[in-house]
């Protein structure tokens, strides 16, 4: 699989269900939303889809398609979702909903807000007092991207194929930023899950394994690269407890994210 | 309690600035529990170090194993003194190399020579490669996590490596003969070797003895598709018999490699074979720089010494069990159970019905830092240093840190 290809499922499958998370919590998304029941839709040709449903004061995301949408965008290659989503010039296709230039509005406004999450600077997300959130939000990235690579990244695969049932918890020491929860099943890929107050009673079962970030700086140091994980496990800034061979699958999985999402 | 840890840590700040993952390997901070165990070391003497914040420790890790007399034994330390006055690094190998050469083959059962390198890695990958010569063949069999070694074809990671390092090497399940016949029926005249330790350590389960004549069968299928038997004795080594462990679990290898202990942590390891596989041997090129320095030699002569004149191999297995009896009897009184499974020597211990081992980490971070050195993840290991008190010492440690354990619950999160 072509690393293009790789990253337009990390894009659409990893980065953009934290939409949702903006759409709950950011201001400007909220509004964008508010009273709006619209469905988008993103078809990649030879690649990922994915589908955004707001429904007037919340936003949900699917993987699968439904037919009629409010919107439905054709990205022609997997090249060109990469391009888009990776802060490069490129158009999708509208192929439904041209006509609908509101809901095309209310895409660049989440989509905009999500891109300020997740590459603002350290001074403009104080400045925005929403540093923790964007941490929190930045860490789903790398969380949902560590599960995705499980279904499309061969070694990935395998790595999971051959790793011990559980779940892993990531999460702050002072609960900052709320948590992510990766699951490896028996088998099959990872799947990556938010935990908040709706979470089911299955996601809820306590983790077999528990990541912990002292703070949500540590966090974005580690994440942005700027830090050394190996440091900041070494100096208990992040703390890993809990079912070690699943801990050192996660890691070794976590380091190849990298390589494809900047 | 007064375990501080800051200048351990300033010194991993330090190195993480210059060396890759600050300490890496097996030795670096993931697999303990930051916060708790020391990074650095400052001095050890017999069975205890001190880190480089002053905390003492009694040791149960003893450099992965390779002390066993203790640390900074004066006759072994002078011995090694003694070979090095006089000059080492030389071209050309002193008498010492022939000297322990030949002792070790008549002291290793069923072995008629000796190659020495530094790390296990070294000998095992040059035993794969003489079976592979003296069979013609590509493949090895190797237990499912068991540790052979950090070399491409044997290392548990996977960053820096090609498919190609690993096509030839194939797991099979420990005790598990099914697993060893799938393997031969599918690579049958293909095999050139099985490489096994005396019996299974791996790292995050129990250790697990060869069951139902499960390496004597493996031997005798070797014998009949006509592929070696490697016997990876680095960790078990000298602390079950000074003849190899091969001879008290009972099983015959055509190599055999040794190493951590033999010197008492001196570097060197050495691998041993039959005469079957001379020839074989003498056709596989290997050299390394250091391979021939004859100071951890001497060292070698000097610690198979002690460890014969003192019966070391039974003093071990004593003040093991010693131990095992002390934590059983902590865990009873505190209504934990424990299992505790591989040699009195080396024991790997866990708490029943702690999967995840949550509680395992936090009891022996908790003894860690009252001064009882507990690895959450490994075996460990007693030296001839251990004495009686040091245990009775140790379970006495052992019962504050279960109790410390118990209270913080049933998940405790240090």
């Amino acid at each position: 699989m072509n690393a293009d290809l790789i990253k337009s499922y990390l894009y659409l499958h990893a980065v953009l269900p934290q939409l949702t998370t903006i759409a709950a919590r950011d201001e400007q998304a909220r509004a964008a939303i508010d009273g709006r029941a619209a469905s988008i839709q993103l078809r990649t040709v030879r690649g990922p889809r994915a589908r955004l449903h707001a429904n007037g004061s919340g936003l949900s995301f699917a993987r699968e398609l439904r037919p009629l949408p409010s919107l439905g965008l054709l990205l022609p290659s997997p090249a060109v979702a990469v391009r888009m989503f990776g802060g490069g010039r490129a158009t999708p296709l509208p192929w439904w909903g041209l006509w609908r230039p509101g809901i095309i509005g209310l895409l660049r406004v989440l989509t905009g807000r999500l891109a300020f999450y997740l590459t603002a600077s350290k001074e403009e997300l104080e400045r925005a007092a929403c540093f923790d959130a964007a941490v929190g939000l930045r860490l789903a990235v790398m969380v949902y991207a560590i599960a995705v690579l499980t279904e499309h990244l061969p070694e990935a695969r395998q790595a999971a194929a051959d790793a011990p049932e559980g779940v892993a918890e990531f999460r702050f020491a002072d609960g900052s930023a709320g948590s992510v929860r990766l699951s490896c099943p028996r088998e099959g890929p990872m799947r990556a899950f938010l935990v908040d107050g709706g979470v089911t009673e299955s996601q809820a079962a306590p983790a077999n394994l528990i990541v912990e970030f002292q703070d949500t700086r540590t966090a974005l140091g580690v994440l942005s690269g700027e830090w050394d994980i190996w440091l900041a496990i070494g100096q208990a800034q992040i703390k890993i407890r809990g079912h070690f061979p699943l801990a050192q699958t996660i890691l070794r999985i976590m380091g190849r994210v990298g390589q494809f999402l900047g | 309690m007064g375990h501080r840890l800051a200048a351990s840590d300033a010194l991993f700040a330090r190195a993480a600035q210059v060396v890759p993952r600050g300490i890496y390997g097996t030795r670096g901070p993931l697999l303990v529990v930051p916060g708790s165990y020391p990074l650095f070391v400052r001095n050890g003497r017999g069975a205890r170090f001190w880190d480089v914040d002053g905390n003492e420790y009694i040791d149960y890790m003893c450099g992965f194993g390779s002390i066993i007399l203790g640390y900074a034994d004066a006759e072994v330390d002078a011995a090694s003194r003694e070979a090095e006055a006089s000059g080492f690094s030389f071209s050309q190998p002193t008498e010492h190399f022939v000297a322990l050469a030949e002792r070790l083959s008549q002291q290793i059962d069923g072995m008629a020579w000796a190659l020495f390198t530094k790390n296990g890695s070294d000998a095992t990958t040059y035993a794969v490669q003489v079976a592979r010569a003296a069979t013609g063949r590509r493949k090895v069999l190797c237990a499912r996590d068991a540790y052979h070694g950090s070399y491409p074809w044997s290392t548990p990671g996977d960053a820096g490596l090609l498919p190609e390092d690993t096509a030839h090497i194939h797991d099979f399940v420990w005790n598990h003969l099914g697993s060893v016949q799938r393997l031969i029926e599918q690579h049958r005249g293909d095999i050139a070797a099985a490489v096994v330790t005396p019996y299974h350590h791996p790292a995050f389960d129990d250790s697990e003895l060869s069951a139902n004549g499960f390496l004597q069968e493996l031997c005798r299928l070797a014998r009949a598709e006509g592929f070696l038997i490697v016997s990876d004795d680095i960790r078990v080594g000298f602390r079950a018999s000074l003849r190899g462990a091969h001879t008290v679990f009972d099983y015959q290898p055509d190599l055999v490699c040794l190493s951590k202990a033999i010197a008492n942590g001196y570097p060197l390891a050495v691998c041993l074979g039959s005469e079957e596989v001379r020839r074989a041997a003498s056709s596989v090129f290997t050299t390394g720089t250091f391979w021939m320095h004859h100071g951890p030699m001497a060292a070698a002569h000097a610690c198979m010494d002690r460890l014969a004149a003192s019966d070391g191999v039974a003093q071990m297995a004593a003040r093991g069990q010693q131990l095992i009896d002390g934590l059983q009897q902590v865990a009873t009184r505190h209504g934990q159970r424990l299992t505790i499974t591989g040699l009195p020597a080396m024991p790997k211990v866990r708490f029943v019905a702690d999967r995840d081992m949550f509680r395992l980490q936090a009891f022996c971070a908790a003894a860690t830092r009252r001064g009882a050195y507990f690895h959450p993840h490994h075996n460990w290991f007693v030296t001839t240093a251990h004495s009686e008190e040091d245990v009775q010492r140790t379970v006495e440690i052992a019962d504050a840190a279960m109790a410390e354990t118990v209270a913080a619950g049933d998940r405790p999160f240090a």
